[in-house]
């Protein structure tokens, strides 16, 4: 192995990333999550493609191959969480706030522009839409349970890393 | 199979040093205190593999590794690290949909009052707290008119998520 078979991944990336955001901006029904998955599996098959091109043992640099696909799905992961955060991370809405305003926010100028009813609605219609909770005569039930799953994961290492702490 | 074994081991190692440190205190700046811990821990766990070396016995075919199979193998650690990072807020503050998600399910069969629901989700819930954090992680600061800034840090934090967004034309987002 070469230092070459470390960039792989890296370079994988990049072609993550272009692509998932030439799909967006250019097919414009297209949600955001899916133009995610089109931008990781291309960049899976560039790393495919360049592991072909760049080991004249294929099946031999299969170890080489497992460490670099693990290290591109991680960097998948990252990504995907970056543009999560940019799509529904308070704190990054603040700054972006601050950044626009330029002079400034007072705490009420600032929850003029963004406050919890801006962040209920969003995150209630959220859930409805993707079925994962429902309304029925003015009460909310749960629907589909895989955010109810996530958010007792989440649950589960929050008591093992920090006890019973609860911040909202 | 040596590098996931090293990249993964340097990672085990620093996750347990970290549950170790935060069970005898939880740092107030989380996320800062991970993120210092990282290349000493890099540094540390490479040294205590070397170690490791020169005192086992066996076959050690497995641990032999290629100057450029530790630069993989630290490049591994390195991305398990960053994703434990970018997944660390939301362990450290309940985000507001698994929130609402868990109220709705603790009221089982009967349902969650609608009005109920949105009232107890305040600005003193959802908003001040972090606002607050942004100033103890030093993102922001309140100048002397009582008015929120950004500092350098917060400037240069935001600034990446901005152009994204931009680029892709999307909203504000939050």
């Amino acid at each position: 192995m070469n230092a070459l078979f470390i960039m792989i991944p890296v370079i994988s990336f990049g072609f993550n990333i272009i692509m998932q955001v030439l799909t967006f901006k250019s097919i414009h029904s297209l949600p955001l999550l899916k133009s995610i998955y089109s931008g990781f599996i291309t960049g899976l098959i560039v790393l495919f493609v360049c592991h072909i091109c760049f080991s004249n043992r294929f099946i031999q640099s299969g170890g080489y191959l497992l460490a670099n696909f693990i290290i591109y799905s991680l960097l998948g992961y990252c990504y995907f969480n970056f543009v999560c955060l940019g799509e529904t991370a308070r704190r990054i809405r603040i700054l972006r706030e601050l950044l626009d305003a330029g002079e400034g926010l007072s705490y009420d100028e600032l929850l003029k522009r963004y406050n919890a009813k801006d962040i209920v609605e969003v995150r209630i219609k959220r859930l409805l839409t993707n079925g994962q909770i429902v309304l029925k005569d003015g009460r909310y039930f749960i629907g589909k349970p895989v955010v109810l799953g996530m958010a007792k994961a989440v649950g589960l290492l929050k008591w093992i890393l920090l006890g019973n702490a609860k911040r909202v | 199979m040596s590098v996931i074994l090293f990249g993964f081991g340097l990672f085990i190692f620093y996750f347990v040093t970290h549950y170790l440190i935060w069970k005898i205190h939880i740092p107030r700046r989380q996320v800062q205190v991970l993120l210092m811990l990282f290349p000493v821990l890099m540094i540390l766990g490479f040294l205590a593999f070397q170690l490791f070396l020169k005192g086992y016995e066996g076959d050690g075919s497995l641990f032999s590794l290629l100057f450029v199979e530790y630069l993989q193998g630290c490049l591994l650690f390195t991305v398990l690290f960053a994703a434990y990072i970018v997944t660390y807020p939301a362990i450290e503050i309940d985000s507001p949909s698994l929130v609402i998600i868990t109220h709705v399910s603790d009221k089982g069969p009967t349902g969650l009052d609608k009005e109920l629901l949105e009232k107890s989700l305040t600005d003193e819930l959802l908003v001040k707290p972090r606002i607050e954090d942004l100033v103890t992680e030093k993102m922001i600061f309140i100048g002397q008119d009582g008015k929120y800034r950004l500092t350098a840090k917060g400037r240069w934090f935001i600034l990446p998520f901005s152009f994204y967004r931009n680029l892709i034309g999307a909203g504000k987002g939050g």
